[in-house]
């Protein structure tokens, strides 16, 4: 049988719930007795003996030491970030004039060994396969019961739906990353037929279009904002909004979202409800998104655009969403190892699901050659976690950049990747961590790799498309000992 | 008198890029204070697009709201 614990803080519940909190126990009742029969055994574990403080560094270690003890298949996190936070990482990008994200809302070092750490590089080995099914954000005593009957009853009446190849989908892309977003929908749904383009696609859609179980959406989004906007041009009309899904979404819906701040959770009474918030209450399963402002190239594939359509691919494949998500996150690391960019940094840390990680959304198409036990998959999620986590070093923001003795040749990159010689440069160094990996006398290019750091050399240039539409392409140039090893662009959205 | 998370903040309009190099980078209006600069944007308005605002380029404001990170949430407006 397999294992879930759903942890929670009884106090934070209590305070925002009332005396409506017991109800609310009866709905974890409800869902245990149900797990029950689907061969799960379920238990709620209330974090409040555990923790001294509501601290992130407390709620972080109490959670570590209950994965410890009970080493579940699952684990839920029952709550928005009023009742659990989520833990707040450094961004590395943070800017005041580019990435406004001081800190990444991030649920990934609840998935990680690691303990406790405000930056992103401590969590680059996930291994635990864990969701947050999120009630609304509220003030003390104006906790919405109704809603979380609503997405606990939807979890008890849920049954995998037979797999469909290729599945139906509705997809929504900004007109402006057309070409990247069919990239991402024929790798996930094998064809490009159903993608709309916004404008001309301004939301208000029918209930069939919106039928579909799976949702895409390559967006712009805004902060405490309840809409997903478009973009042509100097034009950002709304692509969805929340009340846009009321009574037309159906049963079982899985969502994936690359927009800025796409899974964001609000306080109802102050902002709205959020889309993911709305995705649930109309009976969406599961919901995938960012929590802070995320990247992505706007031609080809990168970023956003992997970590999305990884999980949609696994879902299709019969993961449970808990795991889709976590074979998601290791497949991007990787892809993006042993050397990680800032982007990718803060892609891994930014995304996290909405909804119960135990959930098999997808029955996959039968095979009777294999037989593989939870016991199996969970061993090797554990090792190739694990295993990312030794191979991958930190990458650490350099405030004094170093000057460049191979300055000639990187004005030659910045010639050919079309950039020139005045943008603003950041740098970020590769902490040598491969002193297990390599043999000591083991050289590539007459360079020994354990004592050469490598280093990123990252640009930024706006490009005039024609006034005045306009974007900003990003450089990112590989360097060890000044010898450089590639580059890559990331081209604003 | 202002409610517990109300402020109000003096500045001049300005307009900005947003977000360089990312998802949500346009074209944004701020309001520039002598504490810092952010984002202001009207309560329930598109923050991709506000030609009201930019139509205030340059003026000397008042305004109250809340602030959360780096964004002002507007609900009065008032030229000086």
């Amino acid at each position: 049988m397999a294992t879930k614990i759903i942890l929670t803080i009884k106090q934070n519940l209590e305070e925002k719930y009332g005396t409506k909190f017991l109800d609310l126990e009866k709905l974890l009742t409800a869902l245990i007795a149900a797990d029950q029969k689907k061969s799960i055994e379920t238990q709620v574990i209330y974090l409040d003996k555990e923790l001294s403080t509501f601290s992130e560094k407390d709620c972080k270690d109490a959670v570590d030491n209950l994965y410890k003890k009970y080493t579940p298949d699952y684990l839920m996190i029952f709550g928005a970030q009023d009742i659990v936070p989520f833990q707040e990482l450094d961004n590395p990008l943070f800017t005041p004039e580019s990435d406004s994200d001081q800190f990444i809302q991030s649920d990934l070092p609840y998935a990680s060994e690691s303990p406790y750490s405000n930056d992103c590089n401590s969590f680059t080995n996930p291994t635990r396969v864990i969701g947050r099914l999120p009630d609304l954000p509220g003030k003390p005593g104006k906790g919405d019961l109704g809603y979380v009957k609503i997405l606990i009853n939807n979890i008890i009446k849920s049954k995998p739906i037979s797999s469909k190849r290729p599945p139906d989908y509705f997809a929504v892309s900004a007109s402006v990353w057309e070409k990247s977003t069919e990239q991402s929908i024929n790798n996930i749904f094998g064809n490009i037929k159903k993608l709309l383009e916004s404008p001309p696609a301004k939301g208000k859609y029918t209930a069939d279009l919106l039928y579909p179980a799976f949702h895409f959406f390559n967006c712009h989004g805004g902060l405490n904002d309840t809409n997903y906007y478009g973009q042509k041009a100097t034009s950002y009309p709304v692509a969805l909004s929340a009340a846009d899904l009321n009574h037309k979404i159906t049963y079982g819906t899985v969502v994936a979202a690359e927009c800025c701040y796409g899974a964001q959770l609000l306080d109802k009474a102050e902002y709205g409800i959020s889309i993911a918030s709305n995705y649930l209450l109309n009976n969406a399963l599961s919901f995938m998104g960012s929590s802070t402002i995320a990247y992505g190239p706007a031609d080809g594939q990168g970023l956003a655009d992997l970590i999305c359509q990884y999980y949609l691919i696994n879902i299709n494949n019969g993961a449970s969403a808990g795991r889709a998500m976590l074979e998601a996150r290791q497949r991007f690391l990787t892809e993006s190892a042993p050397d990680l960019d800032p982007y990718e940094l803060k892609t891994i840390a930014q995304f996290y699901i909405l909804g119960d990680p135990s959930l098999q959304l997808i029955k996959p198409i039968s095979t009777k050659s294999t037989f593989n036990t939870i016991e199996n998959r969970r061993f090797n999620l554990v090792t190739k976690g694990l295993n990312l986590g030794a191979g991958i070093s930190k990458t650490i923001k350099v405030e004094e950049r170093p000057v460049a003795s191979n300055y000639n040749e990187i004005l030659s990159i910045l010639k050919q990747a079309d950039f020139n010689n005045d943008q603003q440069e950041m740098v970020f160094e590769v902490e040598s961590s491969k002193e297990n990996l390599f043999p000591k006398n083991l050289n590539f290019m007459g360079i020994s790799p354990i004592e050469n750091k490598v280093r990123f050399r990252v640009f930024q240039k706006e490009v005039y498309i024609k006034a005045p539409i306009r974007k900003i392409k990003t450089l990112v140039v590989k360097e060890i000992n000044n010898q450089i090893l590639g580059w890559k662009t990331y081209v604003s959205r | 008198m202002l409610a517990d998370d109300q402020m109000k903040l003096k500045g001049k309009i300005i307009v900005k890029l947003f977000g360089e190099g990312t998802k949500s980078e346009h074209h944004a209006v701020y309001i520039d204070t002598a504490e810092g600069s952010y984002v202001l944007r009207k309560k329930g308005a598109n923050p991709f697009e506000s030609p009201d605002l930019k139509q205030m380029e340059g003026k000397e404001v008042t305004v109250e709201g809340t602030l959360d990170k780096y964004v002002f949430f507007a609900h009065i407006i008032e030229e000086k």
